[in-house]
């Protein structure tokens, strides 16, 4: 047995599927745009963390004493950077002082192994 | 419900569809094309931190002098020219566009200091320092150990 729609059950199911439609491509384009912004987020705070590493590591091979550095944390626009180091001694053969450095930036660590001469301190 | 009711909603309804309609279409593409802007703006940060920092790096480790030039620096072969344009590497003929974004640099007998110029926004910054041991830094002829 067939039932025809009445004109404004058509005009009904035309609004809500309209509806519906719309409501999902506003939905797309929300979840987009709070894409990019978390992307943009994202970069921002990966330019930082590697600017602070660059910079510490850089700065590293020109401190003295690496058996007398303690923890520190450096404070970027999107929150600190935490540094751990760990040294590691020197090698007796090739004369060479290593440490491990732990950089913790939110939830993402990174350890980074340096190595240098002994010399470097005489 | 009578019939002027009914309608009344009709109207309504009709009248925040094409609210939300109009929403849709002006507003939210002008908003992702603003983030795209701003996301690509801190893509071009992060790629002129990074081939400032691998550049230089790169030369200092191979070169132990730096010249100071009238528009940048030289190390080694490679001169560095900073103007509005942003850094460009010249090493014999060959230019290498290093960043398109205008950035300054300080340069003593320590530290080689490259930094965004401060009127930029201040989470766009680029800061990078890279010590100058085992380097011997010149100024008109002048030489520091």
């Amino acid at each position: 047995m067939r039932h025809n729609l009445s004109k404004k059950g058509a005009t009904f199911l035309d609004v809500m599927v309209s509806l519906v439609v719309l409501m999902s491509f506003t939905g797309m384009m929300v979840s987009a745009t709070r894409f990019m912004a978390s992307s943009q987020q994202q970069v921002r705070q990966t330019t930082h963390y590697n600017q602070v590493v660059h910079n510490r590591v850089m700065a590293l091979y020109t401190t003295p004493d690496w058996d007398q550095l303690a923890e520190e944390a450096i404070d970027t626009p999107d929150g600190p950077v935490e540094i751990t180091y760990n040294y590691e001694g020197v090698h007796p053969i090739y004369q060479t002082e290593g440490m491990t450095v732990e950089v913790t930036m939110g939830s993402q660590t990174e350890t980074l192994t340096l190595e240098r001469s002994v010399y470097v301190n005489e | 419900m009578n019939k002027k009711a009914y309608t009344l909603i009709e109207v309504m309804l009709a009248i925040s569809l094409s609210l939300m309609i109009l929403f849709a279409v002006h507003l939210i593409p002008a908003r992702i094309l603003q983030s795209f802007g701003g996301y690509m703006g801190e893509v071009k940060i992060n790629q002129t931190s990074q081939m400032l920092s691998s550049a230089i790096t790169t030369d200092l480790a191979t070169h132990f002098t730096i010249d100071d030039t009238p528009d940048g620096f030289k190390i080694g072969e490679s001169q560095y020219v900073f103007d509005q344009s942003g850094v460009t590497r010249l090493i014999d003929t060959q230019a290498q566009q290093l960043t398109q974004t205008p950035v300054e640099f300080t340069l003593d007998d320590e530290f080689l200091y490259i930094a965004s110029p401060e009127q930029m926004n201040y989470h766009a910054q680029i800061d990078l320092v890279f010590p100058l041991m085992h380097t011997s830094f010149e100024v008109e002829g002048e030489t520091h150990e």
